[in-house]
């Protein structure tokens, strides 16, 4: 075709030698002319073919580029691919980690260290100078040194703040760089360091949250999903505030406080102090970085007598009319088992429950015996590690032995360690009905099934809250009411052990409480660590006088945050939390038992 | 033929260049604009965390709390503060100083004005109003303020009125 249009072209072109000679048809061409012109043509053919191959790859290949596209090469091009996909890449390496209400209690930022390359600095003083009207922290004779030497790296100081770094380039001084980092910042402080943790220069988790979840924070894939946490920032607050007071109020060396959800086990609050900033984890000492929630172990004290109570309750071996005889002081093994607030009688269970009576919690307990008595502590959890969220969990203390003095110790809360925590989820348990659920730090998804195993039965819980609603109202934990909320609880005092035995002068008292009492939806937990008596408190210093108010004045100020309104007592109200007799009244028909009957009864 | 040939392909080849040209110089630009966007969405991403973090620390409740206290007076709230909305009565059963008329020949049973605590005239309850209230507006809440005319004329349901004047 090409050749025939070449053909053509040369008969068209005036110039061509067939219009200067003769008429085609008169000429013609033979022998050694005709052969040049055919190797002419034939060798432009050649070349028009070549260059038409060309052309054609080169189509091909554009055809190729364009609607042929291979999947491993880029799509578009690479400076784009970078930040196009800038939404799925976050800013910053690390999730967040927000409370339940999505307030940020940790965050990344990314920040700028400045660096200097000494060569290139014009006036090593000058730049000095300058630099520490800008960030007045830095010794202008350390920078000037260091602006002078030889090398050509220095740090002058890691993570600026966005002003001061734009405070630094407004300077303009040359050979200043910026080298962009990511640090690790706790807006909220103090408040939540023990829950939250922190984490190292390099962004690694190094307690609490940050220390558990180091993995899921740092994967890429969900840096940008922030992780909720269970605990609410406000009751957070309060539970703090109130425990700052306290431990000013009464000298003590420390504290604990846990607000626990009884129906999913949901940490609200979990605040141990003293604590510190996590910012300066370098300057807290070893005990203000000690969790007393989960890592700490104490005896409870008294406040073990509500799973004395329940375990002789669920067995059936006493029910709320009956009691035990509390005349006389346990002598056994070269101990002695006495009352703190000694009635020298016969006690019905609500009072043994109410007045603390440790010699009839120990007689219960012995009912019960060793193996019954550890086989309920094993499903109340206290013989195990709580499976919470952090990295800080102590393991309870309990005797190897556990023979009928640990029985009767253990019922009035001594020779058994547990943290406060798992006090708190024990007792969720004892007031929701029946169920033990695993606590957590974590939000719970409202539809996702809730690990719970049922301990006691729905009557003993319910009567359990009847014996804890009646310690507040008649009781050792009359400070811990919060009108309209209630409360009901159970105060315990222990000596703290130090060398050579209990010391009577520190003690370690604790108040742990659940509201409101006809429906529980709330625990409450407060601890103090060696509080002195007051004035105020006419010396005392028990868990009456100083862990109860705690919790009656917290769960006045928590309760409308966690919208729990306050409740008219209604007959119906006061039946479900009441127990005849006591706080209500007796039931007709049904005459009290005499002091002699009751005697009878106890043998 | 041969000459248009020409010509055709030689104009086609400069449109194309031209187009490609500036194909490619506008695709250059448009990357350059998305480039810029990026970072510029990039920037407000990390000034949007660094918001987030301040104001998380702004309003740390410790903070909050601190200047509560100092400038406003206000105290706990007490369980007596709280209550419940059906436990707030509805406005009919309170004596409705004002009534709110759809239609001005209807007439509504509302209470008895009571007595007045001074000699009030209309001009002294509405002083700078000349034209009296009109059917439909809602009239001012006080208790002093007698009801208009229309409404003192007009007879109410006699057992409705008895019913409401009882308590």
């Amino acid at each position: 075709m090409i050749a025939r249009f070449l053909q053509r072209r040369q008969r068209r072109n005036p110039c061509h030698p067939a219009d200067l000679q003769a008429p085609p048809s008169l000429v013609r061409l033979d022998g050694a002319a005709k052969e040049v012109i055919e190797t002419g043509r034939t060798r432009l053919v050649t070349a028009a073919l070549l260059f038409a191959l060309c052309f054609v790859v080169l189509a091909a290949r554009l055809v190729d580029l364009t609607f042929i596209r291979n999947d491993t090469e880029p799509r578009v091009a690479r400076a784009a691919t970078l930040v196009a996909k800038v939404d799925q890449f976050p800013v910053v390496d690390r999730a967040a980690i927000v409370d339940r209400n999505g307030t940020l209690l940790a965050t990344s930022l990314r920040t700028a260290s400045l660096y200097a390359d000494p060569r290139k600095v014009l006036n090593a003083r000058e730049a000095a100078a300058k630099l520490v009207r800008v960030l007045p922290e830095l010794a202008q004779a350390d920078i000037t040194e260091r602006l002078s030497s030889d090398r050509s790296f220095v740090w002058i100081r890691r993570n600026l703040t966005p002003r001061q770094q734009q405070q630094v380039i407004t300077l303009g001084i040359p050979g200043l760089y910026f080298h962009g980092e990511q640090r690790r910042v706790y807006p909220q402080g103090a408040l939540t360091v023990h829950a939250v943790g922190f984490t190292d220069v390099d962004n690694n988790g190094l307690a609490g949250i940050e220390g558990f979840f180091n993995e899921r924070l740092r994967d890429p894939a969900r840096a940008h999903e922030p992780l909720t946490l269970s605990l609410d920032l406000s009751v957070q607050h309060a539970v703090r505030d109130e425990l700052l007071r306290s431990i000013a109020a009464h000298n003590a060396i420390g504290a604990a406080g846990i607000v626990l959800d009884a129906r999913n086990g949901e940490v609200l609050a979990m605040v141990s102090l003293p604590d510190f900033e996590p910012g300066q984890v370098g300057e807290a000492s070893k005990d203000q970085r000690f969790n007393r929630n989960t890592l700490g172990v104490y005896e409870m004290g008294s406040t073990f007598k509500t799973f004395a109570a329940a375990m002789a309750l669920e067995k059936g071996l006493v029910n709320m009319k009956g009691g035990y005889d509390a005349t006389h002081p346990i002598r056994i093994a070269g101990f002695t088992i006495s009352d703190d607030h000694p009635k020298k009688r016969w006690l019905s269970l609500p009072e043994i429950y109410m007045y603390s009576s440790n010699i009839a919690a120990a007689k219960m307990a012995v009912d019960v015996g060793p193996a019954g008595q550890r086989a309920f502590m094993q499903k109340l959890g206290f013989l195990g590690k709580p499976a919470i969220e952090l990295p800080e969990i102590g393991g309870p203390l309990y005797p190897r032995r556990w023979n009928t003095i640990e029985t009767m110790t253990i019922a009035f809360g001594h020779g058994i360690s547990v943290s406060p925590l798992q006090l708190a989820s024990a007792v969720g348990a004892m007031v929701n009905g029946g169920f033990l659920v695993q606590p957590t730090l974590i939000r719970r998804d409202p539809l996702a099934p809730l690990p719970a195993d049922r301990v006691i039965s729905e009557r003993t819980s319910r009567q359990m809250r009847q014996l804890m609603r009646l310690v507040v109202e008649q009781g050792t934990g009359k400070k811990a009411e919060a009108p309209g909320y209630l409360v009901g609880g159970k105060t315990g005092t222990a000596e703290k052990v130090g060398a050579g035995g209990y010391k009577r002068k520190s003690l370690l008292t604790s108040f742990v409480a659940a509201f409101p009492m006809h429906a529980p939806r709330y625990v409450v937990v407060a601890m103090l660590d060696e509080p002195k008596g007051t004035k105020e408190t006419h010396g005392f210093a028990t868990a009456g006088w100083t862990a109860a108010p705690i919790v009656g004045r917290l769960v006045t100020r928590i309760a409308p945050i966690l919208g729990v309104p306050p409740v008219h007592e209604t007959p119906e109200v006061r039946s479900a939390i009441a127990i005849p007799g006591f706080n209500a009244p007796a039931e007709p028909g049904r005459p009290q038992p005499t002091a002699q009957e009751r005697k009878l009864a106890s043998f | 033929m041969s000459r248009s040939l020409t010509f055709f392909a030689v104009a086609l080849t400069a449109a194309v260049s031209w187009g490609l040209y500036h194909l490619a110089y506008e695709v250059q630009r448009l990357e350059d604009e998305l480039i810029d966007y990026n970072r510029a969405l990039l920037r407000d991403r990390e000034a949007m965390q660094v918001l987030a973090a301040e104001w998380s620390y702004l309003t740390r409740p410790e903070a909050l709390q601190e200047r509560a206290l100092r400038h406003l007076d206000m105290r706990p709230l007490l369980p007596v503060q709280i209550a419940r909305i059906e436990h707030i009565p509805f406005a009919e059963t309170l004596a409705p100083a004002g009534a709110v008329l759809s239609s001005g020949d209807i007439p509504l049973p509302r209470p008895r004005p009571r007595p007045l605590p001074f000699a009030a005239t209309r001009e002294a309850a509405y002083p700078n109003s000349q034209a009296a209230p009109r059917a439909g507006t809602p009239l001012p809440s006080s208790p002093v303020a007698p009801a208009p005319p229309f409404l003192q004329s007009a007879a109410p349901v006699p057992a409705l009125a008895a019913a409401r004047s009882a308590p």
